[in-house]
């Protein structure tokens, strides 16, 4: 059965393999920096990689800044987006997706529009609204306004109604009520989907800038991706430090890809993202 | 029970005074360096005015207007905001900020202290509504290594246009047919090209704001000379000689010998240059040397809880006691001179201003305050700015003169002029 290596087999793993090279250079780059004298980035001839490396730099970024306030605020906002992103738009999607109900096409649609409107344009409004319930500054700020994602509901309703009926009409007839059949049938038979949406909210958690800017006040409220903007001011960028910050922040969501991947990749061929 | 009424009115004895406290707070971009600062400025003013807590709301620079207008919105508006002259008119016509010259009457507070043009640039419908912290300016640095590797002397501190570009020529080098070294770093942006249609006698607007005048023959000219430097002349690189470095990354590195740039450089330069250097005024045009004063101070909002505290903390920050502390960190030219009205406090703020060379010539930084102006900034310089900026794209690349793109912009930005003034008149 096996196949011989043919000329076009070498061609496609050389592009692939340069492709994933080329896609690793700004990682490469980004470690580089930050082992770099601070200042010496733009030296000329530009230096691929520092000949004395300053680990100080990394000492400096964990001892200048609360960075492992910031580390746990990403995590814990990340982490509980993720959580109620997962649980509503799963049981939303169920609802759009098996239920039969007045106005339930009407409510998909509009959750689809909702998709449509810009973030910037919410800020002040959803500013507004945080103060008067007196969040501003909480983790409730945080993370309660990315409770409702049309794009969860969305990518959950998808996935099932892809999803043989005949499954849950089986379950139906050994009498499981409707919350059984949704958490014990169809949820499992989910996995995919939701290591998918779980990958992709974690990310977009973690790399939130704007609204977390926003809605917080104090310096340890921060995550990351706010506190580390100290370092790049309008006339300078601190790049050494910055970068040093940054190879530590890539390190969660590299994890929770690798985590993920096993599903992940089984979901996009199952065609979860179709549609 | 008895006792127990009699520990309660105890309680609130005591920490009545801890209840009484006002909180100020301070909303304000910076570095990590900038808000160790603060952090010295707020403990110096709360050693004296024990009943005022003050404290900062640091807010990272790339979002701080966004954050702030929602703020605003909401009604929760910080007591304190450090501004800019050039986002100053947008807060000052919508009634956002609180105009200062009853604190300032009332405690006969010595506003002869600031550089008059950075005050200017604060005043809104003849009501000044900000103290200023810093200014920024031009200044021409140059490498003296280059200089005397052409034979040049150092440049006269009241030179010419002409000897300008001669001094440009000069340091143009060729090497086989290729250009490896030029007269000057060129800078696109349009706090860098400002002094060039002023030093000329142009102008942006009208002062009332009412015409638009970048397509005026003196402003034309002026700014077609800076253009020329790198179109006809060849004395600074043009975007393919450029490649991908920095306007002042080939100053460092010595591919251009000289730069006009602001004071921020110095750090780095100090750190990091390989050759000798210094700075010398921009150069005279036809009405004179002028380039840009432009800075950033703080002012009161009108949200702000208790007005009185506010003015104690802005007068302290704004004041020579602040502003000592804050040239000490040398990032900043301080926006106080000297006072003859006060001149044992101003005297201390302009020495901290001084540290030792390079550069040897740092006077030039203050001097240059005396004939500078602000940019020409109203409510919506913002949105006319990015017009013309976008307009000049093609004079960059070579492909167009200004006249014509000036033109070509000029009913665009007019457009704006004229809302302004009829938004003014309601």
């Amino acid at each position: 059965m096996k196949r011989k290596t043919t000329f076009w087999d070498v061609l496609v793993i050389g592009l692939l393999l340069l492709g994933g090279l080329s896609m690793l250079v700004p990682f490469f780059w980004m470690i580089s920096t930050s082992l770099k004298e601070p200042g010496s980035l733009f030296d000329l001839p530009i230096q691929l990689w520092p000949k004395k490396l300053h680990w100080e730099n990394y000492q400096q970024v964990l001892t200048i800044v609360p960075f492992g306030r910031w580390y746990l605020n990403s995590l814990i906002i990340a982490t509980g987006l993720t959580f109620l992103n997962l649980t509503s738009g799963a049981m939303a999607g169920y609802a759009f997706a098996r239920f039969r109900w007045r106005g339930r096409d009407v409510m998909f649609l509009l959750s689809l529009i909702t998709l449509m409107i810009p973030a910037h344009v919410l800020i002040i409004p959803l500013f507004v609204i945080m103060s008067r319930l007196g969040w501003i500054d909480t983790y409730y700020a945080l993370i309660l306004p990315g409770l409702f994602d049309a794009f969860a509901i969305f990518l959950m309703r998808q996935h099932f109604i892809q999803m043989p009926k005949e499954l849950e009409e089986a379950a139906l007839i050994d009498g499981a009520g409707p919350w059984q059949i949704y958490w014990k049938i169809a949820l499992p038979l989910a996995a995919p989907a939701l290591a998918t949406l779980g990958t992709f909210t974690f990310l977009a958690g973690w790399n939130s800038f704007l609204w977390p800017l926003v809605a917080t006040n104090s310096i340890e409220m921060r995550p990351l991706t706010v506190g580390l903007a100290v370092f790049n001011t309008n006339f300078s960028t601190e790049w050494t430090l910055l970068m040093a910050g940054l190879s530590l922040a890539t390190i969660p969501p590299i994890l929770v890809f690798l985590l993920a991947q096993r599903w992940f990749i089984r979901g996009l061929t199952l065609g979860s993202l179709k549609g | 029970m008895k006792g127990r009424k009699w520990l309660g009115l105890l309680l609130v004895l005591l920490l009545a005074p801890a209840l009484a406290k006002t909180t100020v707070t301070v909303a304000s971009w910076g570095s990590q360096a900038e808000i160790e600062l603060y952090n010295q400025a707020f403990k110096a003013f709360m050693e004296k005015n024990p009943d005022i807590e003050v404290k900062l709301l640091h807010i990272p620079s790339r979002d701080y207007w966004t954050k702030l207008s929602a703020m605003f919105a909401a009604g929760k508006a910080p007591d304190l905001i450090f501004i800019n002259n050039i986002n100053f008119p947008a807060f000052a016509a919508k009634g956002l900020l609180v105009p200062l010259e009853p604190f300032i009457q009332r405690d006969q507070f010595d506003t002869g202290m600031y550089y008059q043009g950075i005050l200017k640039a604060f005043e809104w419908d003849g009501k000044l509504y900000v103290l200023p912290r810093d200014v920024s300016n031009l200044v021409v640095y140059y490498n003296r290594d280059l200089f005397k590797k052409a034979g040049l002397p150092d440049p006269d501190p009241d030179w010419t246009w002409d000897d300008f570009l001669k001094t440009a020529k000069a340091l143009t080098v060729e090497k086989d047919g290729k250009r490896v070294q030029w007269g000057l770093s060129f800078y696109t942006y349009f706090l860098f090209w400002e002094p060039w249609v002023w030093s000329n006698g142009g102008r942006f607007f009208s002062e009332d704001h009412t015409k638009f005048m970048l397509n005026s023959p003196a402003s034309v000219e002026g700014l077609q000379f800076y253009v020329d430097l790198r179109y006809k002349h060849h004395v600074a690189p043009t975007p393919a000689e450029t490649a991908d470095q920095s306007a002042f990354g080939m100053f460092l590195n010595q591919r251009t010998a000289m730069i006009v740039d602001g004071r921020w450089r110095v750090p780095t330069l100090k750190k990091k240059a390989k050759f000798d250097w210094d700075i010398v005024p921009f150069p005279r045009g036809k009405a004179g040397s002028i380039v840009d004063i432009d800075g950033s101070g703080w002012g009161i909002t009108k949200a702000a809880k208790d007005k009185e505290a506010a003015w104690k903390v802005l007068k302290f920050l704004a004041g020579p006691e602040g502003a000592l502390i804050f040239t000490k960190g040398g990032l900043i030219i301080p926006a106080i001179g000297y006072d003859p009205l006060n001149p044992e406090a101003t005297n201390k703020v302009l020495k901290a201003f001084f540290q030792p060379p390079p550069p040897k010539h740092q006077q030039y930084f203050l001097t240059v305050n005396k004939t500078a102006m602000p940019t020409e900034t109203f409510e919506r310089f913002s949105e006319a700015i990015g017009l013309i900026s976008k307009a000049l794209q093609p004079v960059w690349q070579g492909k167009e003169d200004v006249k014509t793109a000036m033109d070509k912009v000029a009913p665009k930005v007019q457009k704006i002029l004229d809302e302004v003034q009829a938004q003014r008149k309601k």
